[in-house]
């Protein structure tokens, strides 16, 4: 005890410095290291936040901007070419206004895949109907008139706002002005979409390419009548949702 | 009484420096502590309070955009619509260029028929009273292929009726 108290007295100088190092660095250990890694997390999580506030700001800010009646009647527009369901009704009335408008006779029209009228739940999409992204309906039409005639339900057949397609047709010359011909088309639908991404999933305004489709599209006629399909705009974030 | 014990301890020079030395280390050592000490304090409240602030931001702009949610379902399904449209829209072929074209070609009744077949072949029939008859048109389908308006252009079959008739089989594949 001697012996100690006479080195701290002959060595106070040393001990007291040493002692200064050594709290100093148990203060750096156990905390300024663990508090810089804190503070490194926090801004971490800062930068990370401030990223997303800026993304929900543009969402809010492209969400605001929406004029909701224009955009109702876009996707009015764009679901008259390509409706939500089969919607056999519009089809048979724009072949029916088709013919009208073109004068040929109709002789027959039908669907021809069986099993065409299932429910959405009971089929499975095609390798075609996947790379367009749509459900196709094919039917077949038969039709009597004069070749220019032909030509111009050929033509108007693509040109209408319920978007068809003419798989193939067989041409046959009935006497020297009349031909019959029986066309396989297809005619598109595809259902809502059912589920919306979450509150931080970003989305984009229409572009001009989108708007300048979407207006193709208003500016194709519609034949066979006045068809406005009902435009549903709920969406669920979870479909299995009551 | 005279205390002869020395009150300075009798350390060498060199032992007085490396005390000195240390010393001044733990005086520096102790400012940049507490001055880096300070600093992350400092930082800590900065960045806690900027956390703070910005999710009650987030929570804010969330409750708006879910408010909002009708309209990003328009949104949505536009999008998605105008995709399938763009793309049905390419999946759509414009026979009525290939009707032009035979009609310039052969027109009926020297046209007897047209078939297109689910890959897009074409087959054409086209009839008359002799084969100088159909030269016309054959020459003519020959030159739309010459000028890459057409593809593929095969005679199938050549059939002459009781009655004269030729009747010529070609089969070709539509540009678009």
């Amino acid at each position: 005890m001697k012996d100690v108290r006479k080195f701290l007295r002959m060595y106070k100088g040393f001990v007291i410095s040493a002692a200064l190092l050594l709290s100093v660095f148990g203060g750096v250990v156990f905390g300024i290291l663990p508090g810089a890694k804190k503070v490194l997390t926090l801004r971490k999580e800062t930068d990370a936040l401030i990223r997303q506030t800026q993304d929900l700001r543009t969402k809010t800010s492209v969400l605001a901007n929406i004029d909701e009646s224009l955009y109702k009647k876009y996707l009015t527009d764009l679901v008259t070419a390509v409706p939500a369901d089969q919607s056999l009704t519009s089809l048979f009335s724009t072949i029916d206004g088709l013919a009208g408008q073109t004068g040929v006779t109709i002789s027959d029209v039908g669907l021809t895949k069986p099993g065409v009228l299932a429910t959405e739940s009971a089929r499975r999409q095609s390798t075609e109907e996947k790379e367009i992204g749509s459900n196709l309906l094919p039917f077949s039409v038969t039709v009597i008139g004069s070749y220019d005639q032909i030509r111009n339900f050929l033509d108007l057949a693509i040109r209408v706002r319920r978007f068809f397609r003419v798989r193939g047709f067989d041409l046959s010359l009935i006497d020297p002005t009349n031909v019959s011909v029986r066309i396989r088309m297809d005619a598109y639908y595809a259902p809502y979409l059912t589920v919306i991404g979450g509150v931080d999933t970003i989305i984009e305004p229409l572009t001009e390419k989108d708007e300048q489709t979407i207006t193709k599209v208003a500016s194709l006629p519609l034949v066979g009548g006045q068809y406005i399909p009902s435009v549903s705009t709920e969406s669920k974030a979870n479909p299995f949702a009551p | 009484m005279i205390n002869l014990i020395n009150s300075k301890t009798g350390f060498s020079p060199q032992l007085l420096l490396i005390e000195d030395s240390i010393r001044r280390a733990s005086r520096v050592a102790i400012v940049l502590f507490l001055l880096i000490g300070l600093s992350l304090g400092g930082l800590y409240m900065y960045f806690s309070s900027k956390k703070e602030s910005l999710e009650r931001t987030r929570m804010e702009l969330r409750s708006e955009i879910t408010a909002n949610k009708n309209r990003e379902g328009l949104l949505t399904s536009i999008k998605d619509r105008t995709r399938i449209v763009e793309r049905v829209s390419t999946s759509q072929r414009p026979w009525v260029r290939m009707l032009n074209l035979l009609g310039e070609v052969a027109a009926p009744p020297v046209l007897a028929g047209v078939s297109v077949n689910e890959g897009g072949v074409i087959e054409t029939t086209i009839q008359g009273s002799s084969f100088d008859e159909l030269a016309s048109p054959v020459t003519s389908l020959i030159s739309t292929a010459l000028d890459g308006k057409i593809k593929n252009p095969v005679l199938r079959s050549v059939q002459v009726g009781k009655d004269g008739t030729v009747r010529f089989s070609i089969t070709f594949s539509m540009v678009f």
